[in-house]
């Protein structure tokens, strides 16, 4: 369809790429290369674990990344028939 | 230990929200104009804030109030990954759900089927397809009913027997979506996504509450008994959060974006916007709906130590009747059976779409929207006499065919995919492709069944059966694709000329502003 032949979608396709591996490190791509599971790391507010907290920061950037690239890339022009 | 009370207030909260729903449904009967977009599409105009609740409602199950919480308390905050993966599923709800709303009101549809058979052109995958998702919705919809039944069977320990439970929610749906249609399954799984959400809630507040009110020390005493501290950790303390976990929930989200059940949700908003929104909204709740993942079994594991087997799923119930009154147990089934309803009727009202205009339709043609509106609601009727019939002494192997759907769901998505995005796709790669994944699945589930139950879950290489059937599905079906002729002049015209069209994938046109709709549009 074009996205990926334009200069935006490879920048976006990148970060997709980027931060689903950097947001599944904790559960699954780390142990995958013989690195340790999540461990408790530095701990926020008190109780939250570090790699819960790295998830959720990532999920939050992930979902930035979807809103962006839906206004912007996937359907610049989504309104209605006049 | 005295039941009364808690059938009392179950009583009492499910009549006054019943009555809520019968009146939204009526409501939504009442607006009806009488078409078929009406009854099996809510006439495609159902805008952003409404289709996110009825989403809501759709998608959350019982699973949130029982199987989730038993994981969280179980093995620890790894279960919130379930939550996590709506971050994909609202990427491919863009993906999948902007094109389908198009092409249906460009061209009408109202089932998944009747968009994928005309795309490839080919009447024996309207068959093949109509078999495969009558597979997946059938026994799952049959399931959330039976759910019904033994939620409170469980709850009021037999007060009220399982086939007063499954027959009054079949019935309840019956008068609702019978005379509405998908309008009123709209308006009222609204509604429930309501509920169930602010239930969750009060649940896991109340229950935090009991505990003490302090995460940290929560968090210090789960920490300081072994093997508990794993609770904090991945991947579990059973290793349960393992990275093939992982892996299949990514790949399931990808296809859940392509399930049958969805598409009406995606024909019925009332523009493209809708559906983004829709998609964007979930996404942001999304980690606040599944705070009770991550933190719940931390609170239970405090409240109710001890807990082992089956009873692990029903730790929310256990808990709220040790520290909780009748009126709360009452609450909470309320919440539990709104998850359980809104889920089972976008099911049943999928599959009369899929019979009704795929199968029915499709042999005899030039029928009035009436007389199609009205062998619908003969479709909605005869399907949730079948699930009750199901639901009311469901089979064994049901527990198996359930696990299976959501290997079968992800065997449809290359072919779905493959509709908006790939021109080149034809009939051919569509119907080699999915007949070798679902004969791969229906294998494991012979295997599960016959050889080892492990083999539902598990399979080479300690992949899930999905993810072994998906791959050489995706194979053969670029493969045959490839080998045979491409899909015709006019077929590529009327879809990918379209959609290129409509959306502007082009080129030239994708830029940060936005951009008119083209005037031969």
């Amino acid at each position: 369809m074009g996205i990926l032949q334009t200069t935006k979608g490879k920048v976006y396709a990148a970060l997709f790429g980027i931060v689903m591996v950097l947001s599944y490190w904790p559960g699954s791509l780390g142990p995958l290369i013989g690195l340790p599971y999540g461990t408790y790391g530095p701990v926020f507010f008190g109780w939250m674990p570090g790699w819960f907290f790295y998830q959720l920061v990532m999920y939050a950037l992930f979902w930035v990344l979807c809103l962006l690239f839906s206004i912007f890339v996937l359907f610049p022009g989504v309104e209605e028939k006049k | 230990m005295n039941v009364f009370p808690i059938v009392l207030w179950i009583v009492v909260f499910g009549a006054i929200w019943f009555a809520i729903y019968i009146a939204a449904g009526y409501f939504a009967y009442k607006t009806m104009k009488g078409t078929v977009d009406d009854y099996f599409v809510a006439g495609r105009n159902i805008g952003t804030i409404l289709n996110t609740l009825a989403w809501m409602g759709a998608m959350f199950s019982a699973f949130m109030f029982l199987g989730l919480f038993g994981m969280s308390y179980k093995d620890g905050m790894g279960a919130f990954v379930q939550g996590y993966i709506i971050a994909l599923m609202t990427l491919f709800y863009c993906i999948a759900g902007i094109p389908a709303w198009a092409l249906g009101k460009e061209y009408g549809y109202i089932s998944p089927i009747d968009l994928f058979v005309d795309r490839y052109e080919s009447q024996a995958l309207r068959y093949w397809l109509a078999f495969v998702t009558l597979c997946i919705c059938i026994p799952y919809m049959s399931v959330q009913i039976a759910g019904a039944g033994y939620l409170l069977t469980g709850i009021t320990q037999g007060a009220i027997p399982h086939w007063v439970g499954v027959t009054t929610a079949t019935i309840l749906m019956g008068l609702y979506m019978i005379p509405g249609g998908y309008k009123s399954v709209t308006w009222v799984d609204a509604i429930q996504g309501v509920l169930l959400i602010f239930v969750l809630w009060f649940m896991l507040l109340f229950l935090y509450l009991k505990a003490g009110g302090d995460m940290a020390q929560i968090v210090e005493q789960v920490k300081a008994s072994s093997p508990l501290e794993k609770m904090l950790t991945l991947p579990g303390v059973e290793q349960t959060f393992t990275h093939g976990l992982y892996v299949f929930l990514a790949i399931l989200a990808i296809s859940w974006g392509f399930f049958p059940q969805l598409y009406p949700r995606f024909y019925a908003a009332k523009n493209p916007k809708a559906i983004i929104l829709m998609s964007l909204i979930v996404g942001a709740a999304a980690p606040l709906i599944f705070w009770h993942a991550a933190v719940g079994g931390l609170i239970t594991r405090i409240l109710v130590p001890g807990l082992k087997g089956l009873e692990v799923d029903k730790v929310l119930p256990i808990a709220l009747g040790k520290y909780g009154s009748p009126w709360i147990i009452g609450l909470f089934s309320a919440g539990c059976l709104a998850a359980i309803l809104s889920t089972a009727t976008s099911f049943v009202m999928a599959v009369a779409a899929i019979v009704v205009k795929d199968l029915y339709q499709a042999e005899r043609r030039k029928k009035s929207q009436m007389e199609i509106i009205r062998i619908g609601r003969y479709g909605v009727f005869s399907f949730l006499v079948l699930s009750l019939l199901i639901a009311l002494k469901p089979p064994s192997l049901i527990v198996y065919i359930v696990w299976t759907t959501f290997a079968l769901g992800i065997q449809l998505a290359p072919l779905m995919f493959s509709t908006y995005y790939w021109p080149r796709a034809n009939k051919y790669g569509a119907l080699a492709g999915s007949v070798i994944g679902v004969v791969i699945v229906f294998l494991h589930l012979f295997l599960a069944v016959y050889v080892d139950p492990a083999y539902i879950n598990l399979s080479l290489w300690g992949m899930h059966p999905g993810l072994v059937a998906f791959i050489p599905n995706l194979i053969v079906f670029v493969l045959v694709t490839y080998l045979t002729p491409p899909p015709s002049r006019e077929i590529q015209e009327k879809f990918h000329g379209f959609l290129k069209r409509r959306f502007r994938f082009v080129k030239e046109t994708v830029a940060f502003k936005r951009v008119p709709p083209s005037p031969s549009l």
